[in-house]
């Protein structure tokens, strides 16, 4: 690849996103479903976090310190175990998470996206951070992707290929992020549909090594869920304090029925562990 | 086991406490305006709450001076009843819008509220309180409480108005005190006095009454039964005697005229021989009784009855009349003859001769007995005249009077052709005529007698009634004398109370405290308020931290979500701030802040020029709070 064609990207990359038409290089390159790359061309599709969002938006860094991502390691490292002790218990590979959480604005997606740089920063685990809320969602958004198709694209038919709207981030090797950027109507029709089974099945049995972070819809205001309950090993139940009402939970273990509950986080904790070490 | 159960316990307290810290420290921000406004709120109480000043008087209720056994007050009731009673009159409507009026008191009000609103806030700004003292009932030696005193106060914002109200409040009470005994003691003496008079009406009208039935009834008032009892005992005596007299009299007479009756005016003329010539009269009686008896025994006409008739007729024409004296005997010879009759008849049978010649000699008496005159039918023995005086004895004897009369007529007559001459006659006939004079006076005596017991004993008959009548009249009399003079004791009496009231020697009310213009205010408290200010502020505070958790439905704990899920908690991520959220808040603050101070700035603005200036509330408040 000759190099200032490499710059030409690189600026091109840079420039904000929605100015930018479809890149030519994501139809030179070879794009298989799973989202490994060629080596070479990695680095031309990793997209950047901008970072005035850290200082906007509560995004947690792996590398910080400080309580909060004190609580997003001990959750990383939790969910871990947690699987580990469920693929022990059940003998088979266990992959696919689901971040829920009873209504809006509790978290979710912070959490999902908080969990997923966590994860990206363990070694040996590659995380694919899926945004399924498709009534609002929230991922490409929180992090200001500068990218301009995702699921949303796929679902309507401008591309066949999935792996085209499943973006790595840059700086963090084995975190990737299939975004939706805008509003799908029908969602549940959408994701029930033969495509998107298909899909999701693809994904979920392509890497055994790579963890699938689902965001899904607030489990009590959509009917989405039941459509990929299936597909799902577990979930995170994400709630938070002052907002998520209390009988929410017990109406989210019902509609959970018999999905496993990997572990629940609370956010917007008044008590939490504030030491040091 | 017990030491599993105590930790419970003491995990469980614990759990309590932590929750109740969590609360509170999620609540802060309500807790803390809540206690803001508490605080403000009484601190400006406090400070600007205007004050109240109270003036009291204080009013003795002294005992009556003089012992009640020396003298009774009309006034009865126990103190404290009288006071509350004065107490009410003082408190009318009347009086204290008068003293409203006068003062002018509630000036803002006066116009704006209406009347009784007034008075209520006056009632409610005047303090009446009983002042009671332990005592021990000298009586019955258990313990009570007597009324000694009472006081009367007066709020007001000014002490100077204060006082002068209270002033007026016990002056009132005072007067009415006053004017309420006098008039009691008043009230008694002239109803009294009323009753007096017309119990002395009474009486006289008694009196009156009294004295027409005296004067009606007067003999047979009980006072004189007595003396009519004798008077009837003694004319009883008197009548009896005359009666007797009487009888005695009749005797001598009923003897004088039998002797009298047998005498003849002429004196006897004897022959010769000595035999005493028989009047022709005197001839024609033994020549008729002989014919009775012959009639008897003969038929009519044997020459002997036809013999002794023509004799008879003879000297009947002679003597003139057939003349009564042969009744008697006609009498008794025809009472002779029944009688034989009866007797034949009982023996005999009708056909007996003997029968018949007895029904023939009474056929021949009778009808002798009819052909003479004066005689009507059989008379009684004139000879008995009772001694009990009956008035049909009476009569009898008058009759026989007659009777002898009669006889001393015929007597008379008889011999009229020649004046009488025998002594004996005459002697008798004079004694005849005198004995008769007395008896005619001794029956007008006999009767006046008579009448007289009859009218003492009708007196004394109604004597019970009269005496009823009587006693009735005296009693009512008395009685009324009676309640008289008690009315009129008890008039005196009251006068004498009157006079007790008059001279203040009574019962009294003495001012002992008169209402001064107090210093200080008697309310508010404001310590008192700041504190309580203060407390109630927390209390708020607290209260309204408890009602917030106990609305919120949400999560607030970890332990909501593990008691739902029963799965380990993955983490418990705090509160992201983000350098966007410490300028958005900062600048927050500083809006608050800006909108806080110029909301302040109008507020002062607006009462300083609305309300009062501001640094006369300073001055106020500096003044209030004692600086």
């Amino acid at each position: 690849m000759p190099e200032h064609f490499v710059e030409q990207l690189q600026y091109v990359q840079e420039v904000p996103r929605l100015q930018r038409s479809e890149p030519a290089p994501r139809e030179v390159l070879e794009q298989p479903v799973n989202g490994k790359e060629p080596p070479d061309a990695a680095h031309l599709r990793r997209i950047r976090i901008d970072p005035t969002v850290l200082k906007d938006r509560p995004i947690v860094m792996p590398t910080e310190t400080g309580p909060a991502a004190h609580a997003y390691r001990m959750m990383r490292t939790q969910l871990l175990q947690r699987m580990r002790q469920l693929r022990t218990a059940r003998q088979q590979c266990i992959g696919v998470v689901g971040i829920v959480s009873a209504a809006d604005r509790e978290g979710k997606t912070l959490t999902a996206i908080n969990l997923a740089l966590s994860l990206a920063a363990e070694p040996n685990k590659t995380v694919l951070l899926v945004d399924l809320d498709l009534h609002r969602p929230s991922v490409a958004s929180m992090l200001k992707l500068p990218v301009e198709h995702g699921l949303e694209s796929w679902l309507n038919g401008w591309t066949s290929d999935v792996g085209r709207v499943i973006y790595p981030v840059d700086g963090f090797e084995r975190l990737s992020i299939l975004p939706t950027l805008a509003r799908v109507a029908g969602s549940s029709e959408a994701l029930a549909g033969v495509r998107a089974q298909s899909m999701l099945g693809e994904l979920k049995e392509a890497e055994s090594d790579r963890l699938l972070l689902l965001d899904l819809p607030p489990l009590l205001l959509t009917d989405d869920f039941l459509t990929i309950a299936s597909f799902l090993d577990g979930v995170l139940v994400v709630a938070r304090e002052g907002r998520t009402k209390r009988e929410d939970l017990t109406r989210m273990r019902d509609i959970l029925g018999s999905v496993t509950v990997l572990g629940t986080v609370l956010n917007h904790a008044s008590e939490f562990e504030r030491r040091a070490y | 086991m017990n030491q599993s159960s105590e930790d419970n316990d003491e995990k469980q307290s614990e759990a309590k406490l932590r929750d109740f810290i969590g609360a509170a420290r999620r609540r802060r921000k309500s807790m803390l305006i809540a206690l803001l406004a508490g605080v403000v709120t009484s601190v400006l109480l406090a400070a600007f709450l205007p004050p109240r000043y109270q003036s009291t008087g204080t009013i003795l209720i002294e005992q009556q001076e003089l012992p009640s056994d020396l003298v009774r007050s009309t006034v009865t009731s126990y103190a404290d009843q009288r006071v509350q009673v004065i107490s009410q009159r003082v408190m009318t409507t009347q009086n204290l819008l008068g003293i409203i009026r006068r003062y002018d008191l509630y000036p803002r009000q006066q116009s704006r509220e209406p009347r009784e609103k007034l008075i209520e806030r006056m009632r409610g700004d005047i303090e009446f309180k009983m002042i009671s003292a332990d005592v021990v009932d000298p009586r019955s030696g258990a313990p009570r409480k007597a009324t000694i005193a009472f006081t009367v106060s007066y709020r007001s914002p000014l002490p100077d108005t204060a006082a002068k109200i209270a002033n007026e409040l016990t002056t009132l009470y005072l007067n009415e005190n006053l004017t309420e005994r006098t008039r009691l003691a008043q009230d008694a003496y002239g109803f009294l006095q009323t009753e007096g008079d017309r119990l002395s009406t009474q009486i006289q009208d008694l009196e009156s009454k009294l004295a027409t039935f005296k004067q009606k009834h007067y003999d047979e008032l009980p006072e004189l039964a007595q003396v009519n009892m004798q008077q009837l005992d003694r004319t009883e005596q008197q009548l009896h005697d005359a009666e007797q007299r009487r009888v005695s009299l009749e005797q001598q007479q009923m003897f004088l005229q039998a002797q009298f009756s047998q005498m003849k005016p002429e004196s006897a003329i004897y022959s010769d021989t000595g035999e005493r010539i028989q009047s022709p009269a005197d001839r024609l009686k033994a020549l008729r009784a002989k014919l009775a008896s012959v009639t008897a025994l003969y038929a009519p006409d044997h020459p002997d009855v036809v013999r002794m008739k023509r004799e008879v007729s003879g000297l009947e024409k002679q003597v003139g009349s057939s003349g009564p004296p042969i009744t008697n005997d006609l009498h008794r010879a025809l009472e002779e003859a029944q009688g034989e009759l009866a007797d034949a008849k009982k023996k005999y049978s009708a056909d007996h001769p003997d029968v018949q010649r007895l029904e023939r000699k009474v056929a021949q008496l009778e009808s002798e007995l009819a052909k003479t005159p004066g005689s009507g039918g059989k008379t009684d023995s004139p000879a008995t005249a009772s001694a009990a005086g009956a008035p049909a004895d009476t009569a009898a004897g008058t009759v026989a009077g007659a009777d002898g009369a009669a006889k001393v007529q015929t007597n008379t007559s008889a011999g009229a052709t020649a004046p009488p001459d025998n002594p004996a006659y005459i002697q008798a006939s004079a004694q005849l005529d005198a004995l008769r004079n007395d008896l005619r006076a001794q029956d007008e005596l006999i009767a006046r007698l008579r009448a007289q017991t009859a009218e003492y004993q009708r007196k004394i008959s109604l004597s019970p009634q009269v005496e009823k009548e009587y006693h009735e009249l005296t009693r009512d009399y008395d009685s009324g004398q009676l309640k008289y003079r008690e009315i009129r004791a008890k008039q005196m009496e009251a006068q004498v109370a009157q006079n007790l009231e008059s001279d203040r020697k009574g019962e009294r009310f003495t001012l002992i405290e008169p209402p001064l213009p107090p210093e200080d205010p008697v309310s508010p408290n404001r310590p008192l308020i700041l504190i309580g200010g203060l407390l109630l502020s927390v209390a708020l505070a607290i209260g309204l931290a408890a009602l917030l958790e106990a609305t919120d439905a949400t999560v607030r704990d970890r332990r909501d979500i593990t008691g739902a899920f029963n799965v380990p908690m993955l983490a418990i991520v705090p509160r992201i701030i983000t350098a966007a959220d410490v300028a958005l808040r900062r600048r927050r603050v500083a809006y608050t802040l800006a909108t806080l101070l110029i909301a302040g700035l109008l507020s002062i603005t607006a009462v300083h020029l609305f309300y009062r200036p501001l640094d006369v509330l300073w001055f106020t408040a500096m003044r209030r709070l004692g600086i």
